[in-house]
């Protein structure tokens, strides 16, 4: 079973937190990694996001091209300050590859307390848009790194026109 | 500062070959991983390996698309059984971004070591040809990018 944890794309700035949505350029950057993983044959059961508006949007991308017709999930906790220690639980019995939209500082926490069992050990740098695959460890507890992509990557050094 | 971390790509069995050379698969997704690191811009300052015949072959392929330099460096400490201390210290001092190619269980103590401080613990998933991106940052060592040969189209 495959866990996607994704930061949503860069966002606009906006007054409401909640309500921010995603940038020209946030969008055609997870329109990027959607392509690149659809073109890879990845693709998911479930597609979950949190309760704000940028990481909607990025379900909302990645779920056209990785789990057509999927109804994508709203969860609570997953907020940038929600509870990785509840998440954590929840995944462990999960059963079907999941995508989750979220964001920074949860997701880098997220995946440091599910690869290490610390939350705060700073174990990834998570930028808008990247999306990390982990797996669950065949020979003791824990998740493992299966592998990771900034948009920079699926979509080559930045160019002027960014 | 960056450190890549590399398992040399699919070998020959002992059987088929003691020197255990590159298999056709290992040649093969060598180049697929050389043109990803190119695609994505990656250059190293220096590019190491453990001198096993598997290791220097896919430094080699590697080198072609990441380094300006003509030849890729043996050192020791590289060996899948070694302590991590030499590389560890290297990469410490190092003032540029480095390349290591070596083995099992080496690369996956010294991922660990870097990320967490403790070597013991899986928490990167190798392959052979898998490449992780740690880059040094003010409170240590973080995970960057992850890419493995499964995950790249065919050039």
């Amino acid at each position: 079973m495959r866990l996607l944890l994704v930061r949503h794309g860069k966002a606009e700035f906006g007054p409401e937190d909640a309500d921010r949505k995603l940038s020209p350029r946030g969008r055609a950057d997870v329109e990027a990694v959607a392509e690149h993983l659809k073109s890879q044959e990845i693709s998911v059961a479930r597609v979950i996001h949190s309760t704000l508006s940028r990481a909607r949007e990025t379900a909302d991308i990645l779920a056209a091209s990785l789990a057509p017709g999927v109804q994508l999930e709203e969860l609570q906790g997953i907020e940038p300050w929600g509870n990785v220690k509840a998440f954590a639980k929840l995944a462990e019995i999960w059963c079907e590859d999941t995508i989750v939209c979220g964001h920074e500082p949860f997701m880098g926490e997220a995946v440091s307390y599910l690869m290490s069992g610390n939350a705060h050990a700073g174990l990834v740098e998570v930028k808008t848009g990247t999306v990390m695959a982990l797996a669950r460890n065949p020979y003791g507890e824990g998740w493992q790194m299966r592998w990771m992509f900034t948009p920079r990557i699926v979509r080559g050094p930045k160019r002027e026109e960014d | 500062m960056k450190l890549y971390l590399v398992q040399h790509a699919d070998a020959a069995s002992k059987d088929t070959d003691p020197q255990r050379p590159l298999s056709e698969k290992g040649l093969s997704d060598a180049a697929k991983m050389a043109a990803f690191l190119f695609a994505t811009d990656v250059q190293v300052d220096e590019i190491v390996h453990s001198g096993k015949t598997r290791a220097e072959q896919t430094a080699n392929v590697l080198s072609k698309a990441v380094w300006q330099g003509k030849a890729t460096i043996e050192i020791e400490g590289l060996g899948p059984n070694d302590s991590t201390d030499h590389l560890l210290h290297s990469a410490q001092v190092a003032g540029g971004d480095l390349m290591a190619v070596g083995h099992l269980p080496f690369m996956a103590k010294l991922a660990a070591r870097c990320l967490t401080g403790f070597e013991d613990g899986v928490l990167v998933d190798f392959e052979p040809g898998a490449v992780v991106c740690l880059e040094r940052q003010e409170e240590g060592w973080a995970l960057s990018w992850m890419q493995r040969p499964s995950m790249v189209s065919a050039v």
